[in-house]
């Protein structure tokens, strides 16, 4: 189930949203200079329950003739999760909290770790503030579909600039072999819309405020998770439906020393009756003529869904859901990070082969109440032309 | 929550009336042709100088993607307008000189660079857009403000330099003939 | 408590509209700053959307991300 699997803690498969993206510029010093980029990244995730998820993926973004702009971005995953450590079945393995979200295949050994991969393109075309873009995700027992498009207008001499964003996902979900779990194949549908405005407020401050809708149908919830119910095993069950809506709030204001800091808010709610805060800041600094360091940090916490308990007494759980997702419970989480860019052409001693490489490595680390915690390693090379 | 998306939504579209004059460039032929630019060896030139040949006075930036395109094109016709009553000049309004020459460099364009930051002419002549082009007269009058740097804008400007030289040409010609 | 909350964003919203709705003065000259790589708000959304995956799978909210679009109009 996508990287629903990486944890064995986790939950229901994720939403594939590739949002519309056109062609920007990687984050290195100095490379506003070119219409076209090319990125390369690698990343390695691994988490406190030993899960590890090895991606490399890339970008490619051109300028055409006629102000089109066309982008493309590719990604490739590999995840590992470890074997359980109980017997198949014990509710030491299946926790009525956690619960294992791998396959557990007859002819394979649960005490072994598990591989997939996953394979991701989103293309999009850009003209005049117009873009549309397609999504595919291939994985073996999920493949993701998006179609999107989005609009921009700039008004008030360019200082307003709108933007308004649709997109539909249709996903097929088919189960892999699982002794204790759900097999039947399954759809899920993800319709989402957004609206977003940036203003130009000063020289050296914008403000963006946008509110974004989606309504998700279908299967919502890991057919691999089973929860421990008064000494039974029964599979668990979310809702089909879900209409989920965020408004959020960010200020990036250049700081004196060539710097420059970034504020964020979201407020998040659906009607499962999750509510969640968001509050994130970032700091850049250019250090020199080639280095730029980034700091992050990012807080979250959220409320837990109605039909969320840490044990159920009766197989019909509240209202007939019943979930061994912690994602539905109420928990805080952090995220620390730092990020340094380098742009090989610049400074002092200039080659001319490394005009116009980039490099960057970023490291984050993410930890939450339920004491879990994960680090996350990107280093990616960026030209541009 | 709805209602208040839409509130939002409608004071955007209500309130996005533009509260910015456009912009005449009224003035603008004295204050073109007094101001100093920073050449490309640091030596000044001021646009008045060229009084007898059609300019083209292209303002732009390194951090200005639409005129990093437009330089591209620019670039071409001071190469093809070499020898004639003509000239480009390509001032850049970047804070930092280097920024522009690096640019220049990078994309291999040829055209001299003339910097004046943004609290030069920029300023003194409120630029409505980047990139902002003005097309002057052999007299040193303003003809076109160009706003954007479109293929079609761009084509309609190199055209009237065409007209322009060519009048120049056809006066030349006739007060040559007169004087013969 | 979501009373509050909603208050809260209804308050929000209102100034944001209104300051987003007021009258702009920054010229096209003036947005250097502006245009800095680390002002973006373009490649922020493009980084957001690439840890939508993994943040998705351990979180139960989403978005936040918003479009593509949004930056100075300036490059």
């Amino acid at each position: 189930m996508q990287l629903a699997r990486e944890l064995r803690r986790n939950g229901a498969a994720i939403l594939a949203t590739g949002a519309a993206m056109v062609a920007g510029s990687p984050a290195v010093a100095g490379t506003t200079l070119h219409d076209s980029e090319a990125e390369m990244r690698f990343e390695l995730f691994t988490d406190s329950d030993h899960v590890r998820v090895s991606s490399a993926g890339g970008s490619w973004g051109a300028a055409l003739q006629d102000n089109w702009n066309v982008a493309v971005d590719w990604l490739r995953q590999v995840v590992t999760v470890p074997g359980i450590a109980a017997a198949p079945g014990s509710q030491e393995a299946a926790d009525s909290v956690s619960g294992a979200s791998r396959p557990i295949a007859s002819d394979s050994d649960p005490h072994a770790d598990f591989y997939k991969s996953r394979q991701q393109v989103s293309t999009a075309l850009n003209w005049n503030g117009a873009s549309a873009g397609y999504y595919v995700s291939s994985e073996s027992d999920y493949f993701a579909q998006q179609v999107s498009g989005s609009f921009e207008r700039g008004l008030l001499n360019d200082n307003l600039l709108l933007s308004l964003s649709g997109s539909y996902g249709w996903d097929s979900i088919d189960p892999a072999e699982d002794t204790d779990g759900q097999t039947e194949a399954d759809r899920k549908t993800t319709t989402h819309g957004a609206f977003v405005a940036t203003q130009v407020l000063t020289p050296i401050t914008m403000l963006q405020a946008g509110v974004e809708l989606s309504s998700v149908g279908g299967l919502q919830h890991n057919p691999y998770r089973n929860i421990y119910v008064d000494g039974g095993y029964i599979a668990e069950r979310h809702p089909d439906s879900r209409l989920r809506q965020d408004v959020f709030f960010r200020l990036n204001q250049y700081l004196p020393n060539r710097a420059s800091a970034k504020l964020g808010y979201k407020l998040y709610r659906d009607d499962w009756g999750i509510q969640s805060h968001t509050v994130e800041s970032k700091l850049s600094q250019y250090v020199g003529q080639r280095v730029t360091v980034r700091y992050r940090h990012r807080y979250y916490v959220q409320t837990e869904s109605d039909f969320f308990s840490e044990s159920y007494t009766t197989p019909g759980g509240i209202d007939g859901y019943r979930t061994g997702d912690y994602r539905m419970g109420d928990f805080s989480s952090h995220l620390f990070g730092t990020k340094i860019s380098v742009d090989l052409g610049r400074g002092p001693i200039e080659v001319d082969w490394l005009e116009n490489v980039g490099i960057v490595a970023k490291y984050e680390r993410y930890f939450n109440s339920n004491n879990f915690s994960a680090n996350i390693l990107e280093t990616a090379l960026a030209l541009s032309f | 929550m709805h209602r208040l998306a839409w509130m939002v939504l409608g004071s955007l579209v209500l309130g996005s009336t533009p509260c910015v004059a456009e912009e005449a460039p009224g003035g603008w032929e004295a204050t073109l042709a007094n101001h100093e630019l920073s050449g490309p060896d640091n030596g000044p030139l001021r646009i008045g100088d060229l009084q007898g040949d059609v300019v083209v006075v292209n303002f732009w930036a390194s951090w200005c993607k639409p005129c990093r395109k437009e330089l591209r094109v620019l670039n071409d016709w001071a190469d093809d307008l070499a020898g004639q009553a003509a000239s480009v000049v390509a001032v850049s309004i970047d804070q930092d000189r280097k920024h522009a020459e690096r640019f220049l460099a990078d994309a291999g364009l040829t055209l001299p660079l003339y910097h004046d930051g943004p609290n030069g002419l920029a300023r003194a002549l409120d630029l409505p857009s980047l990139p902002c082009t003005v097309l002057l007269d052999s007299q040193g009058r303003v003809i076109r403000v160009a706003r954007d740097g479109s293929t079609e804008v761009l084509q309609e400007l190199r055209n009237t330099v065409r007209s322009l030289l060519d009048e120049g040409q056809t006066a030349r010609r006739a007060t040559e003939g007169a004087a013969g | 408590m979501k009373r509050a909350a909603l208050l809260l964003l209804t308050v929000g919203l209102l100034a944001a509209g209104s300051i987003l709705s007021g009258c702009a003065t920054v010229r096209p000259y003036e947005k250097e700053r502006l245009a800095d790589p680390i002002m973006s708000f373009r490649e922020e959304t493009r980084e957001a959307t690439r840890e939508l995956h993994w943040i998705e799978a351990r979180e139960g909210s989403n978005g936040g991300t918003g479009v593509s679009g949004g930056g100075c109009a300036c490059n």
